[in-house]
């Protein structure tokens, strides 16, 4: 189900500026930065690094095998999902997502349940190479490329094709492209010796041209040249996003929210060429203390939650809700029953979310029964994530994805019609 | 090869060092060949045990899997020798290398005092608060305390080797300070402490020690883990992280059967003193007989299961009679000190050698730092440095020094801080390491704190002659060789004649060069371009490899 910009961005302006405006055109509206006119599309993936616990992000309802294996945990009253065009009577979400609740009324929500990888491991760190390289065998994934890197090798070789922000990630690593990746933006410039500004310049300058004129044969030496090169090559460009943008909504001080609105920056700024953003939020591995409404799994969601609102307003008044994609999702799920820690072990299948003005809202892949948390350990994997991530580079990025995804062992279903 | 600029190793010949880096005042050209290498003639000073054979070039035909001690070593040897195992050259070291002999040094090195050191009872001061009650001063430690406490050590430590062990084995048993809570933190003080000082001892002893240490029992829920839920988190990352690997050689089965055998431990709050210890309660050990590993393990309320949880898995083989945990340990090991992608041969002869000195640490790293392996031309200037190795490496090697406070931003914000790995696995490794420290503006931004804090470094007597140039240099081509041999960066000569005339011109604020001839002695200079020139060199790949 698609939607105009248009349609969102005047209720998102009601909705956050305040201003009695319904009947003025959003350009018109002073104050209002939209970005750059062009209908570039991009993705925002967002990695919830640890492990998420999706059976305490999308509640199943009517299940009582959930309260069941989780006395301690389960949530008794999730937020209602039963409006808009995809409503569902089957699901709620964690009570700290109630932008996501938002989104998910006006049919911008793809659920996806069961997604994983066929033969799940449930080792963070094998799970994480599989889902950072595309390829389930990934057991020595420092061998492998990251399908970010292959993607942009293929389909955009920009040095600002793909970009990560607060989040370092393998899946923008591998042969011999390295893609920009940063801490933050807000402090991305060379600080200069405040005594002596012109030897600061002179001393750029020098270090640009050795960074230009240096080879190796060894690989490493070359990717770090590469690295700092990029450094180099591209800070004028995203300090100028940086400083010219002009804040549409307020972003919360926090690491992930930052992240957030330093990809608004450059999108603001025209998206300087970049197709796919990474960022994410460590502290899913909630093995003890997880807590239902209240401790760290809940806070972790409040934090998804303000980060993604503002981000998602932030695009709509910018004009590119319907242009961005964002995808969520961990390395694995977690079990269906609660520990004796008051947290949860590693499982398999997880529940992804796809979000976006362009994507069809709803719930896809198989419903969740009293089975499914009674009878296994985990949450079963039907469909792959390959399939999710493949349709948004096919449908949304369009480009095939089948170049980026080539493991023999993945599940191939057909297009899920997220998008 | 076409277009590759011809790398030379420039040589101290004719300096006289203040502070010499290297006694034997001759350099190794590195394999570039055809540059104007003005490197003196080989010295050789004698073939015994320990002394050191001063050659021109590395030696030939050495073998890269290959442990055999290796005959001779040059000052390149000496150099990388540093760069792996010091955080980097310090001006003097190899001098005391060399007046005592490789093989004796590294004795030396690997004879960690027990007792506490002068140096360890400064830093313990970042660990105290004025609101610390008397008699618990520094048990309250934040998690902040903890990385300067940390990161004070790493610079102070006359030992280095000692503090790059520990952080081996800070990645090697992850645990971050920044999840526990006020009353714990004095267990990862502990925990640290405990890693530092037996860091070179059997692999035994750490394995069953820190499985036990309430830092890990925290960090992996062991405190949490009970007969009437187990907990898989420590079980899990016993034998996926600590010692076989992933998917290598245990099941799911085993998980859930070792998380059994680690019930036992849970926290115990002394109200007395606010801190909380962890205590074995047999209430709460699961009952029964375990079989983890296809081995029984049985029921006994009188102590915990984890001596036989390590002893099992220490002799745990494969199928085909492979020692996974020598293998493991060995490639761990390998990893950090030698190659990202060690040879299946080379791992095998590691592992060998760790049983042959039944997994003893020290003995089998002193057979590595003396081998040929070690040495091969094909494991030099390969590895890269984690950014905490690249910050420590240079406050060391330049005794420029800033506050805790810059230490703990750019550390953060890099996620290499000491004391909180960014996951159980630890830090990134081999290539991974080349993520937002490489591309990002924070080392040459932490570069430029360390080089601006001027006048603090000043008032307390800091003296940068001292530290980053040779005592009679007379212009500015032996202080850009002096600085490009501390650093560990490789210059050809295109680079050089560009940093020599970066000394020479005056850049003022406004664009305008003028000619300054730079004079090494006029502290001005030093202010204005030495410092500057540092910046320079930082950029350059080959300070960010060892």
């Amino acid at each position: 189900m698609n939607k105009t910009a248009a349609m969102y961005s005047r209720r998102d302006f009601l909705k956050f500026a305040g201003a009695g405006a319904a009947t003025i055109a959003l350009s018109q509206i002073p104050g209002v930065a939209r970005a750059v006119a062009d209908d570039r599309k991009f993705v925002v993936m967002i990695n919830l690094d640890g492990g998420n616990d999706s059976l305490n992000t999308v509640v199943p309802l009517n299940l009582g095998s959930y309260h069941d294996r989780r006395p301690g945990l389960g949530i008794d009253a999730p937020l209602d999902l039963t409006s808009g065009s995809a409503a569902s009577n089957d699901y709620g979400l964690h009570p700290g997502l109630p932008a996501l609740q938002t989104l998910h009324a006006e049919g911008a929500v793809a659920i996806v349940q069961k997604t994983g990888y066929p033969n799940a491991n449930r080792s963070h760190f094998t799970s994480k190479d599989v889902f950072h390289t595309g390829d389930s065998s990934a057991l020595n994934a420092d061998r492998k490329s990251g399908w970010i890197a292959r993607y942009a090798k293929l389909y955009n070789d920009h040095t600002l094709g793909c970009i990560s922000i607060g989040h370092n990630a393998k899946a923008l690593q591998g042969d011999g492209v390295n893609l920009l990746q940063a801490s933050n933006l807000e402090n991305f410039t060379y600080q200069n010796d405040g005594r002596y500004p012109g030897e600061s310049q002179r001393r750029q300058e020098l270090a640009r041209q050795m960074l230009a004129r240096y080879q190796s044969g060894a690989t490493n030496p070359l990717a770090i040249r590469n690295a700092i090169q990029l450094g180099h090559d591209n800070v004028d460009l995203i300090r100028g996003a940086i400083d010219n943008y002009v804040p549409n909504v307020d972003y919360a001080d926090v690491s992930f929210s930052r992240s957030l609105q330093g990809i608004a920056q450059l999108i603001q700024a025209g998206g300087l060429g970049t197709d796919i953003y990474y960022t994410g939020m460590g502290g899913f591995d909630t093995h003890g203390g997880q807590g239902s409404t209240s401790g760290r799994h809940p806070s972790l969601m409040f934090e998804l939650n303000r980060g993604i609102e503002s981000f998602a307003n932030d695009m709509k008044l910018q004009g590119k809700w319907n242009d961005c994609v964002i995808v969520v999702f961990s390395e694995f799920g977690r079990r269906n029953f609660e520990n004796g820690s008051g947290g949860t072990d590693h499982g398999d299948g997880q529940t992804m979310m796809v979000l976006g003005g362009a994507v069809n809202g709803g719930s896809y892949g198989s419903m969740l029964t009293d089975a499914d948390i009674r009878d296994h350990d985990s949450m079963p994997m039907e469909v792959d994530f390959r399939s999710v991530f493949g349709e948004v580079i096919d449908k949304h990025l369009g480009h095939a994805s089948d170049a980026i995804f080539t493991d023999t062992n993945r599940l191939s279903l057909g297009a899920l019609g997220i998008l | 090869m076409p277009g590759t600029s011809v790398v030379t190793r420039r040589s101290f010949t004719g300096f006289s060092l203040a502070g010499p880096l290297f006694a034997l005042t001759l350099t190794a050209c590195s394999g570039g060949g055809g540059g104007e290498d003005t490197s003196s003639p080989a010295i050789a000073e004698g073939n015994g045990p320990g002394v050191i054979t001063v050659t021109t070039d590395p030696q030939a035909g050495e073998s890269p899997t290959s442990l055999t001690a290796k005959s001779s070593f040059s000052d390149d040897d000496l150099r990388h020798f540093l760069a792996r195992t010091h955080f980097g050259v310090v001006a003097g070291k190899a001098d005391e290398i060399t007046n005592s002999g490789l093989d004796a040094y590294i004795d030396q090195m690997m004879t960690i005092p027990q007792s506490t050191q002068a140096f360890e009872t400064d830093a313990a001061v970042l660990l105290a608060d004025e609101s610390d009650p008397a008699g618990l001063e520094g048990m309250f430690p934040s998690s902040s305390d903890i990385v300067a406490w940390n990161v004070q050590l790493m610079i102070d430590n006359p030992n280095a080797f000692q503090e790059v062990l520990g952080m081996f084995w800070q990645d090697y048993f992850g645990v971050d300070a920044g999840l526990l809570g006020s009353s714990e933190r004095h267990l990862m003080v502990d925990y640290i402490n405990y890693l530092r000082r037996n860091g070179v001892g059997s692999f035994r002893d750490l394995f069953l020690d820190v499985s036990r240490h309430g830092a890990m029992l925290i960090f992996l829920n062991g405190a949490n883990n009970n007969k009437f839920a187990p907990n898989e988190n420590y079980a899990r990352e016993f034998w996926e992280l600590f010692s076989l690997g992933v998917d290598n050689g245990y099941t799911e089965a085993d998980i859930i059967e070792g998380s059994r055998a680690f019930t036992g431990w849970r926290r115990s709050f002394d109200a007395e003193t606010g801190l909380t210890h962890l205590i074995f309660d047999p209430e709460t050990k699961a009952v029964g007989s375990k079989f983890p590993l296809s081995t029984v393990v049985g029921h006994s309320l009188d102590q915990d299961d984890y001596e036989q949880m390590v002893e099992l898995t220490l002799s745990h083989r494969d199928d085909a009679g492979r020692d996974l945990v020598a293998e493991y340990l060995a490639a761990k090991l390998l990893r950090y000190f030698v190659s990202d992608n060690p040879s299946d041969e080379l791992i095998g002869a590691l592992a060998a050698e760790l049983r042959f000195n039944d997994l003893h640490i020290g003995a089998t790293l002193k057979t590595l730092f003396l081998s040929e392996a070690f040495y091969a031309t094909e494991h030099r200037e390969t590895m890269v440095r984690d950014f905490y190795e690249q910050a420590i490496g240079l406050i060391r090697t330049t005794g420029m020094t800033e506050s805790h406070w810059i230490y703990r931003r750019y550390l953060g914000n890099m996620d290499s801080m000491p004391s909180q790995p960014p996951s159980v696995e630890g830090w990134p490794e081999g290539a991974n390491k080349i993520t937002a420290q490489s591309s990002g503006v924070e080392m040459p931004n932490f570069v430029n704190e360390l080089l601006t804090n001027r006048n603090n470094q000043e008032e307390q007597g800091y003296d940068i002659a001292a530290s980053l140039q040779p005592a009679d240099a007379n212009g500015p081509e032996p202080v850009v060789d002096y600085l490009a041999q501390l650093l560990g960066v490789v210059l050809d000569d295109t680079d050089r004649a560009m940093m020599i005339d970066f000394m020479n011109v005056h850049f003022g604020n406004d664009g305008e060069q003028t000619p300054l001839n730079y004079t090494p002695q006029n502290t001005d200079h030093q202010s204005r371009k030495l410092r500057n020139l540092l910046w320079i060199m930082t950029q350059h790949p080959t300070f960010h490899t060892k």
